[in-house]
């Protein structure tokens, strides 16, 4: 009886900051956390590929089981029998808000860590949830608001560009507010807070990882061979991303070069000049590539330079961009990337491989973020003087496996891509030794060595 | 040349990393405790289950060999001076051109002949963890004797495995030998907020072990006896020279170092816990057990072992920080425990929460001297600017600010601190 009433008393004692975390199957990769991963990773594949087992009704069939629980609230919500998409939303939402909660009263004494929380729920409940909800029920394309490209990567598709342009008004809004996001809110915003305003303030993905996540941070490799992994992973994915988009908006154009007010030709002058003033920056920068390694650089430039022969090539031919088969390539994306990569390893593998696995190793989003947070912004985590005992609770902690001591026992402020700011590093260390600040131009901060 | 570090805790780990920068000289660590540098004030979370002991470990395993540091584990038996070479305990001879001594402090006694007996020790190195997370399933209670910080680190470890114990401390406040009243007043009730077995005003006069010679209980001054099948002893710290005593190296409390850290015998130096400074900078200690202290030291005899002409070492403004459970603690400059003549000082506790701030001046010419925060964190290079500045007081209350270093949207109370300051002064 006592032992019963000390383990639920220890069920709700969120208060204990990561004592025993190590001891706990749950959390150590013991038997509990791979049942977990294995009933996480089948319940993707169920939902994403078989989603009949669920009881998800046939085409114009009531759904039964698992699914047709959610028809009242479906019904409520947007008039109709539940989808697989909108139970795997509810109870995605459902999640954050509960673990949210729960992460709230763990970290109830950092005003930082609890804003930053409620926001993570707010953008959740409402953008994506709510709001998309109330669009479909007013016979709108449903958007969620903060899901911006290249994480959103149909937003260029054929098909939604068509959708939002025969909406009216609110459909161009909408078009116009998804391109302001990517190019103009997105980089005004990260040159002033980092990458985090986006990956631990606004994010699904990030919303689901601080919150149910949060106890499995600890599972992030923090070697330097996960780290080459990481940029051996994660660049190629904004690669592909591009390439994806770059071919289907090719092909969407050549099937209708005049008919919006961006033609074909103002789409193929726009891509080459962007290509060339990316080329342009990897050569002529002034002290922002500096940390980077010769041989990165010249194979960075290089790439450009020859994709930007080949772009113009495959143009003054008449043929398909690359000569890639725009539909094969996005079908191949759709499923190893957005399938397979962002959801079933993504969340799959939170008790294997820690929170942030698609954060860290996938999203292009994180990628394009993490770029001009390393090279233009003002973001930093600064070390204060020589107060840190290399204990390692920092990099234990980080979620995105990031050696924080190594900096930190240097006396070196952290600028990292991959960092999304969570500032639990802060939290956990037990001398005050680190935290987050918008500084001057981090670049320029003497401080940094690379 | 072949540099020869005993002992690879953070001050010898520093020396050859300082001097791995300056030279490509030979560099090999000696050490018995383990192979690799661990961070021994971590060694609390891994008992607690935070980390694992791999965690703890602050360089990457192939760190060494890219740095080309040599690593032997074993034991140095004796130093043969004449020849410069020393002798491990495996009958290995290592010869050296120069040798540091970096070879830490141990727990000290209580001086009842308390450490012969089983299921008594100390908490200090990687072999007394293990000790004690072997006991830790066995013992019904426990008792940790003397009010420091490794005391206080130890009572968070039982707590966190739910380990039964009772803390002796023998001041009437915890931390009140190294705190001013109104912290050590503040840590106190914070540990008692804490649900914890703790004793004020006790000393451990006594021991009582079973026919094994195993402890069965502890006894204080005041009469009480309280079984306890595992004790834990932590009234300080001391160099760890006992050894030395055989060899021609002059020690007294500490190996006695000169100015640029060189013992009696010009080609071996000494570095961190073990050292006692003949002639230490003004103000500060002789024996100085501190991290922080190691780390400064093994990173100036990095740099100057080999040059002719180095500059002597200066330790610097004296920092420092600790944690009592929740509560952080951070000090900068001279913070006395009481406040007579030289001394004034500003102070501001919250009124609810476990939060400080507390600025000392010279009350003679209103200078800024030091200060110490609990519950909240202050920026060392700003506190170490305005003391070697010699700030006036009134010119640091109102930018003390910049000082702050709590993380975004923290409540911020220097305004309380000014304004105290006003009131008193008016």
């Amino acid at each position: 009886m006592t032992s019963i009433l000390k383990w639920s008393q220890s069920l709700f004692n969120f208060e204990v900051k990561n004592e025993g975390v190590w001891f706990k199957s749950l959390s150590n990769r013991g038997v509990i956390g791979w049942i977990l991963a294995l009933f996480l990773t089948f319940g993707y594949i169920t939902l994403y590929f078989f989603p009949a087992w669920l009881g998800l009704g046939a085409k114009g069939m009531p759904n039964t089981g698992f699914i047709a629980w959610f028809d009242p609230i479906s019904l409520f919500f947007n008039g109709s029998a539940a989808s697989q998409w909108f139970v795997y939303g509810f109870l995605y939402t459902l999640i954050i808000l509960i673990m949210g909660v729960k992460f709230l009263i763990k970290y109830k004494n950092n005003n930082y860590q609890i804003i930053r929380t409620i926001s993570l729920m707010f953008f959740q409940l409402c953008f994506a949830f709510i709001i998309p909800e109330i669009m479909a029920s007013l016979n709108q394309p449903a958007m969620d608001l903060k899901n911006m490209w290249p994480l959103n990567y149909y937003f260029f598709f054929d098909w939604n560009i068509k959708k939002l342009l025969s909406s009216g008004y609110f459909g161009l809004f909408l078009m116009v507010w998804g391109i302001a996001l990517t190019f103009i809110i997105s980089p005004v915003l990260t040159y002033f807070y980092g990458k985090r305003w986006y990956c631990s303030w606004v994010c699904g993905c990030g919303g689901l990882a601080e919150t149910a996540g949060d106890p499995f941070r600890h599972l992030s490799d923090n070697s330097e061979t996960a780290w080459k992994w990481e940029r051996r992973i994660i660049y190629p994915v904004l690669f592909l991303v591009c390439l994806m988009t770059l071919t289907i908006l090719d092909s969407f154009f050549r099937k209708n070069p005049e008919t919006y007010w961006i033609t074909f030709s103002h789409f193929k002058v726009i891509i080459l000049l962007l290509l060339a003033g990316i080329i342009a920056l990897g050569i002529w920068q002034k002290g922002w590539l500096k940390g980077v390694s010769k041989w990165s650089k010249i194979g960075f430039i290089s790439l450009g330079i020859i994709l930007f022969v080949a772009i113009a090539f495959s143009w003054s031919y008449q043929k398909p961009v690359l000569l890639i088969n725009a539909l094969k390539l996005r079908e191949w994306y759709g499923f190893y990337v957005g399938a397979i990569f962002s959801g079933i390893i993504g969340v799959g593998f939170y008790p294997l491989m820690g929170s942030r696995v698609w954060c860290r190793f996938g999203c292009p989003m994180a990628a394009i973020l993490g770029i001009q947070q390393r090279f233009f912004s003002r973001f930093r985590i600064t070390v204060n003087g020589g107060q840190c005992i290399s204990c390692g609770n920092c990099s234990t902690y980080c979620e995105m496996g990031i050696d924080v001591r190594a900096y930190a026992q240097k006396g070196e402020n952290i600028v990292r891509a991959s960092c999304v700011g969570c500032g639990i590093c802060a939290e956990v260390c037990p001398r005050g030794v680190l935290k987050l600040e918008n500084g001057p131009l981090s670049l320029e901060d003497g401080k940094i060595r690379f | 040349m072949h540099i020869v570090i005993i002992g690879n805790g953070i001050s010898g780990v520093s020396v050859a990393k300082s001097l791995r920068e300056y030279s490509d000289d030979e560099i090999t660590i000696v050490s018995s405790e383990n192979i690799s540098f661990f961070s021994r004030p971590a060694l609390m979370y891994v008992f607690m289950g935070k980390m694992r002991f791999k965690d703890i470990l602050p360089f990457p395993s192939d760190y060494w060999v890219r740095n080309k540091i040599k690593q032997v584990y074993g034991a140095v038996k004796e130093i043969d001076a004449e020849n410069q070479s020393i002798v491990l305990d495996d009958g290995g001879v290592l010869s050296y051109d120069k040798l540091v001594l970096a070879l830490g402090s141990q727990p000290k006694s209580l001086g009842l002949g308390e450490f012969n007996l089983q299921g008594v020790q100390g908490f200090y190195s990687l072999q007394d963890l293990e000790k004690l997370q072997d006991s830790t399933n066995k013992i019904k209670h426990a008792s940790i004797i003397g009010g420091g910080l490794i005391g206080v680190e130890l009572a968070e470890m039982f707590v966190s495995r739910g380990i039964s114990f009772t803390f002796w401390v023998r001041e009437k406040w915890f931390g009140s030998n190294f705190l001013p009243q109104e912290e050590a007043e503040m840590v106190t009730n914070h540990l008692i907020s804490k649900n914890i077995n703790i004793k004020f005003e006790r000393e451990i006069i006594g021991f009582e072990a079973d026919d094994s010679n195993k402890v069965k209980s502890v006894e204080s001054q005041s009469g009480e006896k309280v079984n306890s099948d595992l004790v834990c002893v932590c009234i300080g710290v001391e160099p760890k020279v006992d050894w030395l005593k055989s060899t021609d190296v002059q020690t007294k409390a500490g190996v006695l170092v000169n100015a640029h850290l060189q013992t009696n015998i010009p080609s071996i130096y000494a570095v961190g816990d073990c050292v006692e400074c003949i002639d230490p900078v003004h103000g500060r200690k002789s024996i100085e057990t501190l991290w922080y202290t190691g780390r400064l030291m093994g990173e100036y005899l990095g740099k100057n072992i080999l040059p002719e002409n180095s500059p002597p070492y200066e330790p610097g403004i004296y920092f420092n920080s600790a944690k009592f459970f929740d509560l952080e603690y951070q000090i900068y400059g001279d913070v006395p425990t009481s406040f007579s003549e030289p001394y004034g000082t500003v102070f501001w506790k919250h009124p609810t929460k476990d939060k400080s701030i507390r600025l000392v001046f010279d009350a003679k010419n209103d200078e800024f001297i030091g200060c110490c925060v609990l519950g909240i964190r202050f920026r060392q290079e700003v506190c170490e600017k305005w003391i070697r500045e010699k700030r006036k007081i009134s010119e640091v209350l109102p930018l003390l600010s910049e000082a702050n270093f709590d993380s975004e949207f923290s409540t911020r109370y220097e305004r309380e601190l000014l304004d105290i300051y006003n009131n008193t002064v008016i």
